[in-house]
């Protein structure tokens, strides 16, 4: 099978980046594993590219996780934050807060059960359900019970984090 | 039938009802049609769906420059060249270190050390013989190693069995470069193996060596001590990127010009193709009846709400589907007498008591996954009203699409 590199790599190399940030938390390191990925893909030529791109970035991630851990450097990256994409709210009230609001929004997600935040970032990378499924070795029929609840913690998680900064003001 | 569960909800919320038995999925879409309790469940899953969503969005990934397909196309003809198996499959990952060619050393200081490298192993190559010849007082006996090392990469074993050799078997580059090396390094950190290094070059007489020379012994090390051998390979590899990088600076204006606009369709193209707020087949295929009859909407496309809103609730939202799956929204805002009763026209346009999908609506989720509006909108007058047509689509076909509302009026 041939493939198209050019639209794999439009459809895919942002998604990857995200998909890794979400994991790692830097940014630089985000693009460089997803680099790393996307390079093992040319020389692979994998049959499912996409589904395989992700597959080795979640483990490429767990790797780096770990030897993050090790050097404990995780919190210092969680408080990192660095220029998004979105404009920054000019007014610096509204800086603080929306900088508070995508902290809450890292640690809930950081909070969430591995295999349930596995999941989360590899349906929103774009992973059908089966797909998932052969990821994570979970039944495909319980890839939604897992997204579901997934999606309520991070959300419950999230309005608990704004309800204890909101009772500290 | 049972009720369906929040798993099962959110399977069809996510269109993905085809990864269970097809006779569940057919139950699952005739119960959730028909039974009024999971209606509203069905209501409030969408919500969490779409607010989890938005939280995501939060936590997208900052500005950072992305390497082009090109570059990556010669990093891995890199690898190839360089003989580094490999290795990769979706199960057991390696990790190559290919990430370090950009993460670990600034490309300037690789360009410069590439360059005495080059130097280096020209200087090495041609005065292989002068040990015998005239000039073999430049390569003392301190530095036979360092000479021996400067035969070609691909001459191995033989030809950097120096006295280091004895302390492990030599290393063909490509079996260097494993999970081994990259994380022996990895585990010692930086420090431990830059003192190796350190202390292997004291081991010599400094003082004695060329620039040339210096150079080459970090390639030998690298070669024949298992602890410091991907050091040395990936500073190999970094070396050839290095060159194909210099070798691109001489074609700059050009490529420059060119990477610039392969970058900015890439990104235009990158932006088109996210899905803000995925519209689910089922969801779609659900509401599909419910632009007949409305003279307010597209037709042609499924509208998923109908709302009216602003202070007086004088204005009217719409939201339709794509058939991308993406949504599209329009905006009715009287522009005269904005205590029109639009009432009627809002039953028109919601028959059937429609149902709501509640979040993926609003405005504020529509945004890319890093959290950027990738939206365009057109407005137009319409008799009194001013409408506002956005979508994830360029303004011409957001103008296309609209033509059959201005025909009417």
């Amino acid at each position: 099978m041939s493939i198209d590199w050019s639209e794999l790599y439009r459809a895919t190399f942002r998604d990857l980046v995200t998909f890794l940030y979400r994991k790692v938390w830097d940014p630089e390191l985000a693009r460089d594993l997803a680099q790393e990925v996307f390079v093992r893909a040319l020389r692979s030529e994998p049959e499912n590219p996409r589904a395989w791109l992700f597959t080795v970035a979640a483990n490429l991630a767990r790797d780096e996780a770990r030897r993050v851990a090790r050097r404990k450097r995780h919190l210092a990256l969680l408080k990192s934050d660095g220029e998004s994409r979105v404009a920054a709210p000019e007014d610096p009230v509204d800086q603080l807060a929306d900088r508070e609001r995508r902290e809450r929004a890292k640690r809930a997600l950081s909070d969430l059960a591995d295999k349930d935040r596995e999941v989360l970032l590899l349906w929103d990378a774009g992973l059908s359900y089966q797909e998932i499924a052969t990821e994570t070795g979970l039944a495909p029929g319980s890839v939604g019970t897992t997204l579901a609840r997934a999606r309520k913690r991070m959300v419950e998680a999230y309005q608990e984090l704004e309800a204890r900064h909101a009772a500290r003001e | 039938m049972r009720h369906v569960s929040d798993g099962e909800l959110h399977a069809y919320l996510d269109g993905a009802l085809d990864a269970l038995p097809e006779d569940r999925a057919r139950s699952i879409r005739e119960h959730v049609r028909t039974c009024p309790e999971c209606r509203i469940r069905l209501d409030e899953e969408a919500a969490i769906r779409s607010r989890a969503q938005e939280l995501l969005g939060l936590t997208a990934a900052p500005n950072v420059e992305f390497p082009t397909l090109e570059e990556l196309k010669e990093q891995a003809q890199v690898l190839s060249d360089a003989g580094t198996p490999e290795g990769e499959t979706a199960e057991g990952v390696s990790p190559s270190g290919v990430h370090r060619l950009f993460r670990t050393v600034p490309r300037r200081i690789v360009v410069a050390w590439a360059a005495s490298l080059v130097v280096a192993l020209g200087v090495g190559w041609f005065g292989r013989d002068l040990g015998s010849g005239p000039g073999a007082a430049l390569f003392t006996d301190t530095v036979g190693s360092d000479r021996r090392a400067a035969e070609p990469l691909s001459s191995t074993g033989p030809v950097i069995s120096n006295e280091r050799s004895e302390e492990g078997p030599p290393s063909r580059e490509g079996e260097a470069v494993g999970v081994g090396g990259v994380r022996d390094e990895i585990e010692q950190g930086p420090v431990v193996a830059g003192a190796q290094r350190e202390a292997q070059r004291q081991s010599t007489d400094e003082s004695s060596r060329t620039l040339a020379a210096r150079g080459l012994a970090e390639v030998a090390e690298g070669k024949t001590e298992t602890g410091t051998v991907s050091v040395a390979t990936d500073e190999i590899r970094a070396d050839r990127a290095a060159e194909a990088e210099l070798g691109r600076a001489q074609e700059a204006p050009s490529r420059v010009a060119e990477q610039a606009e392969a970058e900015r369709r890439d990104r235009l193209a990158a932006e088109g193709l996210v899905i803000a707020t995925p519209v689910p087949p089922e969801a779609a295929a659900m509401f599909s009846n419910l632009e007949q009859g409305s003279a307010l909407s597209i037709p042609g496309l499924p509208v998923l709400s109908v709302q009216a809103t602003g202070a007086s609730q004088d204005e009217i939202r719409i939201v339709q589907a794509l058939p991308s799956g993406e949504a599209l929204e329009l905006q009715y805002i009287p522009t005269l007498g904005r205590e029109a009763d639009l009432a009627e026209e809002i039953q028109e346009a919601q028959p059937l008591q429609a149902p709501e999908l509640a979040e993926p609506a609003e405005p504020r989720a529509l945004v890319d996954e890093f959290g950027a509006p990738m939206w365009n909108e057109v407005v137009v007058q319409l008799g009194d009203r001013q409408l506002t047509v956005r979508g994830p689509l360029a303004t011409d076909s957001l103008r296309l699409l609209i033509e059959p509302l201005l025909r009417r009026r």
